[in-house]
């Protein structure tokens, strides 16, 4: 009765309609107002299934075969919630960012790309959670590649070639897993009487190539090249759904295929990784004077973060899992939020002086005091300042980290050094952006008004970074189900 | 028997690997993604057949999926040498070096 098909569906059916209105009517406000619509009924259709209020025992989907099945859980909800809700903010900034031409192609991509989101959180086998990764990627490659112009297209190109090698890599840790147990059910595979048909050697194989395939789209250093070409080519409302979004789902979906392996020891990997990613984050964001790819090197910075914290509750699963998670999970929300914003501004900007360049900046809060006020919320959230959400979560990742014996001290030192790194660049951004007196040439001649829907967008970010800095608990209880459900799986 | 198919699927593996790797024309890198698809298509296969009950059936349609995603994925990338074509009048990679930093 209750069919977990029905959330994608809606979305990729929606893609379908927001495509032939954008054709019959030519008004991008209708296209965004149609495109909003579905994502809304796609998550009212998610609050129906989970039962009105809190989260259920997990609901099989009624498979008629043995390799399609999703399942309701905590993670699915989060991911849900998070993408849905990062979505329709990037849909509503989008009526006022984008031109009417290919409006339709650029909702319709959106559309499809949430609609991976939503589906790798509810799918329960193997190679169910690869066909959705695959469905969110093939948007993601068209929409980075959206504005025809060669530094859109060069990004495109280099991000589509190493992301289709990631996904053939992962493919073949999943194509292992397969031959030799013939069973693709993420349950079953977590059940001991699979998990002996796997021999120990062949175990590390696969979660070698787990970590490399899914890392690529995760952003984890070595495989992080993409990343700043593809977050700074792309639309603005765009490197707001693939900072906050898109990256965390590669590593859900990483975290996902990992939890088969049974009794697997990645005690030193995932932390190692995590310092390295960071550390070389903020290290090449300090460097950059164009906004957006400073915003996209902080973005590998803030997946080290979420990896300290994941990489705590595969190190410790007895003692740390649950709060390992927690801590990764909520970054994960917190980065949705004040990363979108950041790019969002970085947008508004964008549309208003038609540069990226940092220099060009100065004085523009003078001139739009709303977006000055909006970047220096999500600045300072996103380097750790107290009464917002980033610290917050920083916070539960170091209390995870410390009970890590020999290494925890380490990670909890390399992560408070990170966020004191990240204020070298996040300080001066914010400076030029929210406090300069004096404004620069470009900025003189910039209109002074933006769109309402534009505004709108950055506000609502802008105001859930303050709520949930002070009221945490509004993000546990979204967190804490999906993190318990994690740290179950990974044993 | 079945370690000639495994050898088979290594070789297409590593090729479409190595064309990645040492090619420089993007029509080339597309067509090593795609023998590496191929690849693990003929994995699926031979690991499915392995196993009794039901599960090579299960290996056919996973095989029929990953074709699908293999074709949209040529599809964009395809449509994107084509204009990178049409900025840099090349589909040779090293054209592609102006983002830096």
């Amino acid at each position: 009765m209750t069919d977990l098909v029905y959330p994608v569906a809606i979305l990729l059916a929606g893609s379908l309609v927001v495509y032939i209105v954008a054709r019959v009517s030519g008004s991008k406000t209708l296209t965004g107002a149609v495109a909003l619509i579905a994502l809304m009924l796609s998550g009212y259709v998610m609050y129906l299934l989970s039962g009105g209020e809190g989260i259920g025992p997990p609901v099989p989907f009624k498979g008629r075969e043995v390799f399609v099945s999703f399942e309701l859980n905590g993670l699915a909800i989060f991911m849900a919630v998070v993408s849905l809700g990062l979505a329709a903010v990037v849909a509503l900034f989008s009526i006022g960012y984008m031109h009417e031409k290919n409006i339709g192609k650029y909702y319709a991509l959106l559309l499809m790309m949430t609609a991976g989101m939503v589906g790798i959180g509810l799918a329960a086998d193997l190679f169910n959670l690869f066909v959705m990764f695959e469905l969110m990627s093939l948007a993601s490659f068209a929409l980075v590649a959206f504005e025809d112009d060669w530094e859109p297209v060069e990004a495109g190109i280099k991000y589509l070639l190493l992301s289709a090698m990631g996904s053939m890599v992962a493919l073949l840790g999943i194509i292992l897993v397969f031959t030799h147990t013939g069973k693709l059910s993420l349950a079953e595979l977590q059940g001991t009487q699979y998990a002996l048909l796997l021999k120990p050697e062949l175990m590390l194989g696969v979660a070698a190539l787990f970590i490399a395939g899914f890392g690529v789209k995760a952003a984890i250093v070595p495989m992080h090249t993409w990343l700043p070409d593809a977050h700074s080519a792309a639309p603005s409302g765009i490197s707001a759904m693939l900072s906050g979004m898109v990256i965390s789902a590669g590593l859900i979906t990483m975290i996902k295929a990992l939890s088969v392996l049974h009794g697997i020891d990645l005690r030193l990997v995932l932390p190692a990784l995590a310092i390295i990613t960071m550390l070389t984050g903020n290290l090449m964001a300090w460097v950059q004077t164009d906004l957006k790819r400073m915003l996209a090197y902080s973005s590998i910075a803030h997946m080290g973060y979420i990896l300290a914290g994941v990489g705590v509750a595969f190190s410790a699963p007895g003692v740390a899992a649950l709060d390992g998670m927690r801590g990764g999970l909520y970054h994960i929300l917190n980065h949705a939020i004040m990363k979108g914003g950041a790019f969002l501004c970085a947008g508004a900007i964008l549309t208003l002086i038609g540069t990226r360049d940092l220099k060009e900046m100065a004085g523009i809060g003078r001139k739009l005091p709303l977006v000055g006020i909006c970047f220096g919320i999500f600045a300072l959230a996103l380097a750790g300042a107290p009464p917002l959400n980033g610290f917050i979560s920083k916070l539960f990742i170091c209390k995870a980290a410390i009970m890590l014996d020999p290494w925890g001290f380490i990670l909890v030192v390399m992560v408070i050094f990170n966020s004191l790194l990240s204020l070298f660049y996040y300080l001066p951004a914010l400076n030029k952006i929210a406090l300069a007196p004096e404004m620069s040439e470009k900025v003189k001649q910039a209109p002074d008004h933006l769109p309402a829907c534009m505004v709108l967008a950055i506000f609502i970010l802008a105001l859930l970074t303050i709520a949930l800095g002070v009221q945490p608990q509004l993000g546990l209880d979204l967190v804490q189900p999906a993190a318990a459900f994690l740290a179950g799986i990974i044993q | 028997m079945w370690s000639a198919y495994w050898i088979t699927v290594i070789f297409l593996f590593s090729l479409g690997i190595y064309t990645l790797i040492f090619r420089h024309n993007l029509i080339h890198l597309i067509i090593g993604i795609e023998v590496m698809a191929k690849g693990l298509c003929l994995a699926v296969l031979v690991g499915g057949a392995q196993h009794a009950g039901g599960v090579f059936s299960v290996s056919q349609a996973i095989v029929i999926t990953i074709i699908l995603i293999e074709v949209a994925t040529t599809a964009i990338a395809l449509s994107l040498v084509v204009a990178a074509h049409r900025h840099t009048g090349t589909v040779d990679v090293a054209a592609l070096r102006r983002l830096k930093g």
